[in-house]
């Protein structure tokens, strides 16, 4: 295997983003429907229509312009936050290949995002630090000496920065090693959430963990230390399932051939199962048990599957139930071809 | 039990935290849990709790062991109903949603943001990227009060006390000196 194959079987992707705000406009809780507007201008100013973005193809999309279901697959597939549309004119801006999105207006006027497959902080910060020192040369950010980038929420002030990374941890999960693993992060002033972050719950055994702190510390940093901790899960997952396979191989290859079997033989499925499930076939393609079948298919099968997206690409119209039962002929089709 | 969020409701669900190592704990009804389901509300249950503590420490009835910890919160008068000159948020609108309206609220609630920062990031001044549109000023004092605070943490995790009582002294020297020159600049 090589090293990224090694890497990238426990950490899926890596998100990197930036908090910023526009000076003399007040932020969006404060905001008019003009200063909304005139954040929204400067924004796409300072991408779309910046010469130095224009390899980048951004484009801005309106949060009105899309449908409810719409809205929730852009959840889904981490491009914007639940919380966008909230507040007046908000938006979002994408590049070509969606690797880099700018919300515009959520709780602060600019939110840089960059999300990369597996473990590549340095490359998403970069990517993103890029795209501020553009914007910055055409619109200026508020910002002041002790504090840093001035952000709505205190939380965020300082760097604005929030790096993290989502990791796929079933053996610990099954070994109960969860609370030894949060105590690890919180040591490093991490923490540890949800798939779909703050207040999510964790299925699919994937697990965020990002900085809580933003201020008084530099964005390598902060880089550095959820980079030490990816390392260390890497390693204890590792270990944890080399335990697995020496102590309980039958059993272990029991409940992943039993995954399988379910997957490609339901008739109706939600998608809290089949998360739990593809999570064990995601081990098993690991370990070396499914030849034909690669983590990546896999990562692009469990956004797939997630309610709205999976309702885009069958029936707008679907109720739960029909969706459940599309979810698993999808799933089958995916998995034996 | 009744709600701890809406306080009418009888409470039915618990949601059980740990932050910073401690485990807290939150009676909801329904509805309130329902809406406990944004991320606001999730990572700022505490800090409004912790804010509201700030302001009470006014009231000399709740006076805090240790009041010079929180600044010059307490020259506030009623500090509930200031306002910000520019985007009219109050404080106790900024108690509710830990959200700042504009630039000018970090000036106009100068007194109270440092015990909050302080809280949430455990250090007080940013060392990270300088904005390109950042005014030269006294760059010098502050970076180096930073480097300090850091100095002394390390001290503090290395358990060595007596280098971190004189990065404690070094860091209340340099404030002094901060604190006259921006007192010399407002003036």
């Amino acid at each position: 295997m090589s090293d990224e194959a090694y890497i990238n079987d426990i950490v899926v992707t890596t998100r990197v983003r930036l908090a910023r705000n526009i000076t003399d406009i007040p932020y969006p809780i404060k905001t008019t429907d003009e200063s909304a507007l005139l954040a929204v201008n400067k924004a796409v100013a300072a991408t779309e229509l910046n010469p130095e973005l224009a390899d980048d193809h951004f484009g801005f999309t309106s949060i009105n312009t899309l449908n409810e279901l719409n809205r929730r697959s852009m959840v889904e597939r981490h491009l914007i936050s639940p919380e966008l549309g909230k507040y007046k004119q908000s938006g979002v801006i994408i590049n070509a290949d969606s690797t880099i999105s700018i919300m515009v207006n959520e709780e602060d006027h600019i939110r840089i995002q960059c999300i990369l497959k597996g473990l590549k902080l340095l490359e998403a910060y970069e990517m993103v630090n890029r795209i501020d020192d553009a914007m910055q040369e055409v619109i200026p950010f508020s910002y002041s000496d002790k504090y840093g980038f001035l952000t709505s929420c205190p939380s965020n002030l300082g760097t604005g920065m929030r790096a993290g990374v989502m990791v796929h941890i079933p053996a610990l999960t099954i070994s109960n090693r969860l609370p030894q693993i949060a105590g690890m992060a919180n040591r490093f002033g991490l923490a540890i959430r949800g798939m779909y972050g703050e207040g999510s719950e964790a299925l699919g055994d994937l697990f965020q963990i990002s900085n809580q702190h933003s201020l008084g510390i530099t964005e390598e940093e902060i880089v550095n230390s959820i980079h030490s901790i990816s390392r260390e899960i890497i390693k204890l997952e590792r270990e944890e399932r080399n335990s697995l396979l020496i102590n309980q191989e039958d059993e272990l290859k029991d409940r992943i051939y039993r995954a399988y079997g379910i997957l490609t033989n339901a008739c109706v499925i939600s998608t809290r199962e089949s998360m739990s499930l593809l999570s064990l076939m995601r081990m098993g393609v690991d370990l070396g048990l499914f030849v034909d079948i690669t983590d990546a298919k896999l990562d692009d099968l469990i956004i797939k599957i997630q309610p709205a997206t999976l309702a885009l690409s069958y029936n707008e119209n679907a109720d739960d139930r029909s969706l459940n039962i599309y979810r698993a002929s999808f799933i089958q089709q995916e998995l034996l071809n | 039990m009744i709600c701890d969020s809406c306080k009418q409701n009888p409470a039915k669900i618990i949601v059980k935290k740990i932050v910073d190592g401690y485990q807290s704990e939150i009676h909801l009804c329904e509805t309130c849990a329902q809406n406990n389901d944004s991320s606001a509300n999730d990572s700022n249950f505490d800090i409004t709790e912790f804010i509201k503590g700030i302001l009470n420490m006014q009231n000399s009835s709740n006076s805090a062991p240790f009041p010079e910890a929180y600044g010059n919160a307490f020259g506030f008068g009623n500090a509930e109903n200031i306002k910000c000159p520019t985007c009219n948020l109050s404080i106790g609108e900024f108690r509710k949603t830990v959200k700042f309206g504009c630039d000018d609220c970090y000036k106009t609630f100068d007194k109270i943001i440092e015990p909050i920062v302080r809280r949430m990031h455990s250090r007080t001044i940013h060392t990270g990227k300088v904005s390109k549109s950042a005014a030269p000023s006294d760059k010098g004092t502050l970076h180096e009060m930073a480097e300090i605070q850091q100095q002394l943490a390390k001290a503090i995790s290395d358990e060595d006390y007596e280098q971190a009582a004189i990065f404690r002294d070094k860091l209340r020297q340099l404030r002094e000196v901060s604190k006259a020159a921006e007192g010399k600049s407002n003036e």
